[in-house]
């Protein structure tokens, strides 16, 4: 089925390589749900797409033609990733489809979601510069308990995160705005904060034992 | 004292360096070492989420390019400045790429600031930040934007003070003088 006005393109924000990211995870959950709802999608990785211009004339199309388009990042220095600022705008700089729509989903390292904010207001500001209705965004923080597998097989802790999505394609597929109780179960915390910051740390000194440079962890190759 | 001019402008509004010449020479005549990055011209690769900066060779992106340079410019610099068209109320992706690099000069271990999780320091200093975005036109929201987003980065980059300031792109080099050095004295880099 591939009926007008239910296009929906997933942009992947992270520069992961397809399979790895956390926004891919989530951002394909959503877009297989609408495919089970009769909505025809497409799904690009913004870093790889701007590398050519091949990759960014796909891009632009691929949001032209777009009737939802669903930006899946990775929170980088309290805001969007670089090529994902690029790729916004290039895209702010063109006319998209007649009444498209933009929804996000956010994921942030750190375990409370508000960190996401600042990116989220600067996501309505992009939808607004380039004529897309703002439909709303999901915040998640402690993405660093997640994966990229698929978020079905990530385990009990993702219960809260595929309600919370399970909530947004029901809206977004009747035209509706991401609800608040999607935003809500979104932003729970997975587990307890403290346990995240230290599994969290003992996976860096995993990491850095694993590399060999444990006892490197706080070098300072910069100092003056 | 030394400073370090990020300038995040892109091709398509280099009329704007200007307000970056207008910075560097504020600074000098304040006596700073001043250099004026013109990131547009530098090539830097987009982060790729590795972490390697922190767990493989700690303190150093994994990417070989010009970017270690710039980061090692900005831990060196007792002042940086964001220079950077406000971009739907955050930085171009000229300006970004560099900072995107750059989380290597702080710790991976997390911390807690003002009851938030944040990452530890890695250097015992960090610059001062000062933030000059750039508008088209008065905009409350990006204007807000901006300067929560300069506020933020601070606390996650240990920048040792910040200030954010908006100029227009049609100001006259008087008022974008003002405004900078507005700025400037909030941070007390001038008196
Ligand atoms: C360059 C860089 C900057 C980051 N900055 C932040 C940040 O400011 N706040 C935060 O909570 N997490 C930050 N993170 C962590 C990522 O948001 C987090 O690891 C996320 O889960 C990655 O998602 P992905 O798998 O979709 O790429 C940063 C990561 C990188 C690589």
């Amino acid at each position: 089925m591939n009926s007008e006005g239910n296009r929906v393109l997933l942009l992947v924000g992270s520069p992961k390589a397809p399979g790895k990211s956390v926004s891919e995870a989530l951002g394909s959950y959503v877009i297989e749900k609408m495919e089970a709802r009769g909505w025809s999608s497409e799904s690009i990785f913004i870093r790889a797409s701007l590398q050519s211009d091949e990759g960014r004339a796909a891009l632009l199309e691929g949001v032209k033609a777009s009737d939802l388009i669903i930006l899946s990042f990775p929170l980088y220095v309290d805001s969007l990733p670089a090529p994902v600022i690029r790729a916004m705008e290039l895209i702010s700089a063109l006319c998209c489809k007649k009444n498209a729509r933009l929804a996000v989903i956010a994921n942030s390292g750190f375990p409370e979601a508000q960190h996401n904010k600042v990116a989220m207001s600067i996501c309505q500001r992009f939808a607004h510069a380039s004529g897309l209705e703002w439909v709303g965004g999901l915040a998640l923080g402690m993405g660093g308990a997640l994966s990229g597998q698929r978020l079905e097989e990530q385990g009990g802790m993702v219960g809260k995160i595929i309600k919370a999505l399970d909530l947004a394609v029901d809206a977004l597929v009747n035209g509706e705005s991401v609800p608040d109780e999607a935003i809500r179960l979104m932003a729970k915390p997975l587990i307890p904060g403290w346990m995240y910051t230290t599994i969290g740390n003992f996976g860096w000194r995993r990491e850095a034992k694993r590399h060999g440079v444990r006892k490197k962890l706080g070098d300072r190759p910069y100092q003056r | 004292m030394k400073a370090l001019v990020l300038n995040g402008i892109g091709d398509r509004a280099q009329h704007l360096d200007r307000i970056g010449e207008r910075i560097v020479q504020e600074l000098r005549s304040l006596r700073w070492k001043t250099e004026n990055l013109i990131l547009r011209d530098i090539e830097i690769a987009p982060c790729m989420g590795c972490f390697g900066c922190w767990v493989q060779t700690p303190g150093v992106c994994l990417i070989d390019d010009a970017a270690r340079e710039v980061t090692r410019k900005i831990i060196g610099s007792d002042l940086i400045v964001y220079l950077t068209p406000i971009t739907f109320g955050g930085y171009s992706s000229e300006l970004k790429k560099a900072l995107d690099r750059s989380i290597g000069l702080i710790s991976p271990f997390f911390t807690k600031i003002n009851g938030e999780v944040h990452h530890r320091k890695r250097y015992a200093q960090a610059p001062k930040l000062l933030g000059v975005g750039v508008a088209h036109e008065p905009d409350e929201e990006s204007a807000r934007i901006f300067k929560t987003l300069i506020g933020r980065n601070a606390i996650n980059m240990h920048n040792s003070a910040d200030a954010a300031c908006i100029v227009y792109e049609d100001q006259s080099a008087t008022e974008i003088e003002e405004v900078v050095q507005a700025g400037l004295s909030e941070l007390g880099v001038r008196s």
